[in-house]
């Protein structure tokens, strides 16, 4: 049912997000924002409509990748619509996670409509010091 | 847009006004309004009709900034406006706006 729009997201962080990008999926719009902290990092999605048996998170070879289909709904097919504006169909997103990202600490939640995905930053490599006699 | 609002730790953020994407659909018995305002909750939207006015407001907090989602609606007299009922699920408000009898379609049996 997706208009097949294809939009192109701009983000200051084009490092962390390496977004792919396939023209032939249906993608619809939606806004996200990257965050890091001290601790780690964190992604969050505007997924409004998606349900969660609809959209899957895995780590992939050091790689981050969402699924979400925004499904329309059977009941309301046969219906007259007078104004559509929300776009329906295929969300996808893989990037590369950052270097010092600890992939077994990651979480992802679904809650009213936006998606939000942290991962544990690992504790960085203390410089060993060698005393000098 | 413009309003200034406080952060937690004293910053000022922009209040963003932000108009939600819609799909106005109708059946044989109701109008349906689906609304698109993630990050909201509940308790934070506020649907009120005044005179023929259906005004939908919500507030949403995206990373410290504020969000104001606020979109209007003339609705007429194709409404029973007593019976609107509104449903907040997954990001989507649901509007439901039952027909007026007169907007009905009435089956008229033939006689005979």
């Amino acid at each position: 049912m997706g208009k097949g729009l294809t939009i192109r997201e701009f983000s200051p962080f084009a490092s962390l997000i390496d977004d792919f990008f396939n023209e032939s999926w249906p993608v619809y719009n939606q806004r996200h924002d990257v965050k890091v902290t001290d601790s780690g990092y964190e992604w969050r999605y505007e997924l409004p409509g998606v349900k969660a048996d609809d959209l899957s998170v895995e780590i992939r070879d050091g790689r981050l990748h969402i699924k979400a289909e925004k499904k329309f709904e059977k009941e309301a097919e046969g219906r007259k619509y007078h104004v559509r504006e929300r776009q329906f169909g295929q969300f996808e997103r893989s990037f590369r996670l950052p270097e010092g990202a600890d992939w077994d600490k990651a979480d992802a939640q679904l809650k009213e409509g936006v998606l939000t995905i942290n991962v544990a930053k690992r504790p960085e490599e203390k410089p060993k010091k060698i005393s000098v006699r | 847009m413009g309003d200034l609002v406080k952060e937690k730790n004293g910053n000022q953020v922009e209040a963003v006004t932000q108009i939600p994407a819609v799909d106005i659909s109708e059946n044989e018995n109701e109008f349906i309004i689906e609304a698109e305002v993630p990050g909201t909750s509940k308790d934070q939207i506020e649907v009120e009709l005044q005179k023929e006015i259906l005004e939908v407001k919500a507030q949403a907090e995206l990373d410290g900034a504020a969000v104001t989602y606020l979109r209007r609606f003339k609705v007429g007299q194709a409404v029973k406006v007593d019976s609107i009922a509104a449903h907040y699920d997954n990001g989507v408000l649901r509007l439901n706006l039952p027909k007026a009898d007169s907007q009905k379609p009435r089956k008229i049996t033939v006689a005979g």
